[in-house]
């Protein structure tokens, strides 16, 4: 009996080995492979592990972040790529002299950092803790949150200006900037309006409601800007005849459409790539295909969206979430998805019209971390993509990550 | 068993059975508009003698500058005049800056201009001044106290407020007009905001005034006198107001801040309040209200204010 178990066990044995051999031979070619990234955590006093869109690289090469401090104040921070270095640039209650706490707090940097033509850094502040039903500053109570303030701050001098509230009551939530015309456009929250600062003058208007939340917006070669209106709407700003249009969005290619989340614009500045969260596909806005012509009733004209390629990868089999984009400095879209808690690192060609995922993404040096939710990228001009990664607990701190000349032209 | 059925029976009957609450269940329609976003925000509707609804879209930064009419149907189709019996003159009823009304006949049309003047114009005439009844504002450059509203009684006289928030008598018949020794409620110091914004008229022949520091007045034309009602919201401005079904159905708030509404009970001489207003698909209405009319077959139909300010109807149940 014995005799006849221990032949069972190596049998057994034989077999195990033999089948690891196998699979490690000739195993699943389709599982993906960790893509490393070094992390930077975000120094814990000025945020309590969140942030959004707010990164950007500035002229100096600095890395400019914006914080979420719910309740408390937002600081904007930079990042020295070269000494691993923060530095706390503003603080945004000490700048404002303002003290509000909870709903009334300046607790986010939220809007896309901004970098104009002579290297100066806009930031925008916004509100925290949403509660839009029962806002103190609509009337339930004497307080409220005031509005959220433009800052720019010149990296040569040091000097950081506030330049005010731009809308009461309202906060900044995304934004983008014209360096050609120095005008800078933002969008308000709750109430989404469309707001134009000019740089040189200081001047400010307010164009009215766009009717959409759009994390991202983009601004074209002619100077046009894009974002998200109402549902299967782009807004189109046009600086030419200082008018907003709503554009009916015509769908090619296989699928629905989904209102895109993160937008960018392609590097000849013809099309504008888009990821929607758990959106099937990468699209593409063809903006030559802007017609006033064909619309519908309530539209001023249309566009023609291509849903291009699958946004996911093949191994996960069904679409995630994509909270952030960016533009490599090899015309490509870089974007990460997670998918069952799985962050994949996913690059879009629009030269072969096909995504191609690079990895799972893995923190070097930490694997056992998770960097799970993206909000907000920048690119540098070598290549090197920064992303920042809100926390997750013991997951992950609140951090940027690089990914070294990932994007670099080969 | 048959108790725990019959307790059980009882359960699902309390938690079904309806709140015993006036007004209590107010549905909020809003009618997608056919035509562009850049001309909404429809400053003005009327109902002319046939039933039909005529809007009017001012000049603004998002376009405007036209009149559209709306069927039986709810369809909407831009035009470029208004019909013949209802009296039309671009330069007024396209200003946004211009608080102006027609008369009952619709022949003439009132209006108060930027520095407080009262005028009346007819068709092909030039303007008839009437008095400059407004004050100016401390503080406020070129600040002049405009009210946003006229009111009518029974009769067809036109009232508003002046200066002080004095109320002011207007006979479009005879062209008569008497500063009235009637005052809209304000704080002391702050007379020079008690302007007119929103005016009803009750079947009794009541009209129910709203002003810009958020004041409901009641006021009886017959007797020239008013009662302070108080204000229904912690808030500045009552953006429009409208008599259905025995009460005053309002809408207030803040131009930056939320519209919310209240209904005010005559026979109960109370308010309630209805908080913030949704669309039908749950979404909170961030805007304020441009207009409200009742039309002759008992709808409510009024305008939001901006660039994507849409048309809505009201559907108001009235619960027991």
């Amino acid at each position: 009996m014995k005799k006849f178990m221990k032949h069972i066990l190596r049998t057994l044995s034989i077999l195990a080995i033999l089948s690891i051999t196998v699979y490690v031979c000739f195993g699943d070619t389709n599982e993906v492979k960790p893509i490393y990234c070094e992390m930077f955590p975000v120094p814990f006093m000025f945020h309590n592990g969140s942030g959004y869109t707010a990164i950007e690289v500035g002229h100096d090469g600095y890395i400019y972040v914006g914080t979420a401090n719910y309740g408390s104040s937002a600081h904007l921070v930079r990042f020295n790529p070269k000494t691993y270095e923060w530095e706390d640039i503003i603080d945004a209650h000490k700048v404002t002299r303002e003290s509000g706490k909870g709903l009334d707090s300046q607790s986010k940097f939220h809007a896309k950092i901004l970098v104009d033509g002579k290297g100066i850094i806009w930031a925008a502040t916004k509100q925290g803790n949403e509660n839009f039903i029962e806002r103190p500053e609509f009337g339930e109570n004497l307080t409220g949150y005031p509005g959220g303030h433009l800052f720019s701050f010149d990296p040569k001098t040091r000097i950081v200006i506030d330049h005010g509230i731009l809308r009461k009551q309202e906060g900044i939530m995304g934004g983008s900037i014209d360096k050609k015309r120095g005008k800078i456009y933002y969008w308000s929250d709750p109430k989404q309006h469309f707001l134009i600062y000019d740089i040189k003058t200081g001047q400010f208007r307010d164009l009215g409601s766009i009717g959409g939340s759009p994390r991202y917006t983009v601004i074209d070669k002619k100077g046009n800007v894009f974002g998200t209106g109402r549902p299967g709407i782009l807004w189109m700003y046009d600086p030419e005849a200082d008018r907003l249009y709503d554009l009916a969005v015509r769908v090619k290619g296989p699928g629905q459409y989904k209102d895109p989340y993160a937008m960018i614009i392609s590097k000849d500045g013809t099309k504008i790539f888009a990821v929607a969260i758990g959106g099937e596909y990468v699209m593409e806005f063809e903006l030559s295909s802007i017609s006033f012509h064909d619309k519908d009733p309530d539209t001023d004209g249309s566009i023609i969206c291509w849903n291009v390629a699958k946004s996911y990868p093949e191994i996960a089999g069904k679409p995630g979430d994509q909270h952030a984009a960016v533009l490599g400095k090899d015309g490509c879209l870089y974007y990460p998805n997670v998918i069952d808690k799985i962050p994949y690192l996913m690059k879009y060609d629009p030269r072969k019209k096909k995504t191609e995922c690079l990895g799972i993404i893995k923190i070097k040096n930490n694997p056992e971390l998770n960097p799970l939710h993206a909000q907000g990228a920048c690119t540098t001009d070598d290549g090197t993509i920064y992303m920042k990664f809100i926390s997750a607990g013991r997951l992950m701190p609140y951090s940027i990550v690089r990914f070294n000349r990932l994007s670099a032209p080969k | 068993m048959r108790k725990k059925l019959f307790l059980l029976f009882f359960m699902i009957s309390f938690c079904f059975a309806e709140i015993p609450h006036e007004f209590s269940n107010i549905c909020f329609c809003i009618i997608n508009l056919p035509f562009p976003p850049y001309q909404r925000n429809v400053v003005r509707l009327v109902e002319s003698e046939d039933g039909k609804i005529y809007g009017i879209v001012s000049e603004s930064p998002y376009g405007g500058g036209f009149v559209f009419a709306m069927d039986e149907g709810e369809k909407i189709k831009r035009i470029s005049r208004l019909p013949d019996d209802i009296l039309q003159i671009d330069s007024i009823v396209f200003n946004p800056e211009l608080t102006w009304t027609w008369d009952k006949t619709y022949k003439k049309i009132l209006v108060v201009d930027n520095t407080g003047v009262l005028k009346v114009y007819e068709k092909n005439s030039p303007a008839r001044e009437i008095s400059k009844i407004s004050g100016t504002r401390p503080f406020e450059p070129q600040g002049y106290q405009i009210s946003r509203a006229f009111a009518f009684d029974k009769d067809g006289n036109i009232y508003t407020a002046g200066k002080d928030g004095f109320l002011f008598k207007f006979d479009p018949e005879t062209y008569k007009i008497e500063k009235m020794k009637i005052q809209l409620p304000a704080v002391k110091g702050r007379e020079a905001w008690a302007s007119l914004d929103a005016a009803t008229l009750a079947d009794d022949g009541t009209i129910y005034l709203g002003t810009f520091d958020g004041y409901i007045v009641q006021f009886n034309p017959e007797t020239q006198t008013i009662v302070n009602l108080g204000k229904p919201l912690r808030q500045q401005r009552i953006q429009s107001l409208v008599f259905y079904k025995g009460v005053v159905f309002g809408i207030g708030g803040e131009p930056d801040g939320l519209p919310r509404w209240f209904v005010y009970d005559p026979k109960t001489r109370s308010f309630e309040l209805g908080g913030t207003l949704k669309d039908k698909n749950n979404k909170l209405i961030y805007e304020p209200i441009n207009t409200m009319i009742l039309t002759k077959n008992g709808q409510i139909f009024g305008s939001f204010f901006g660039r994507l300010g849409s048309l809505f109807k009201i559907e108001m149940v009235k619960t027991k």
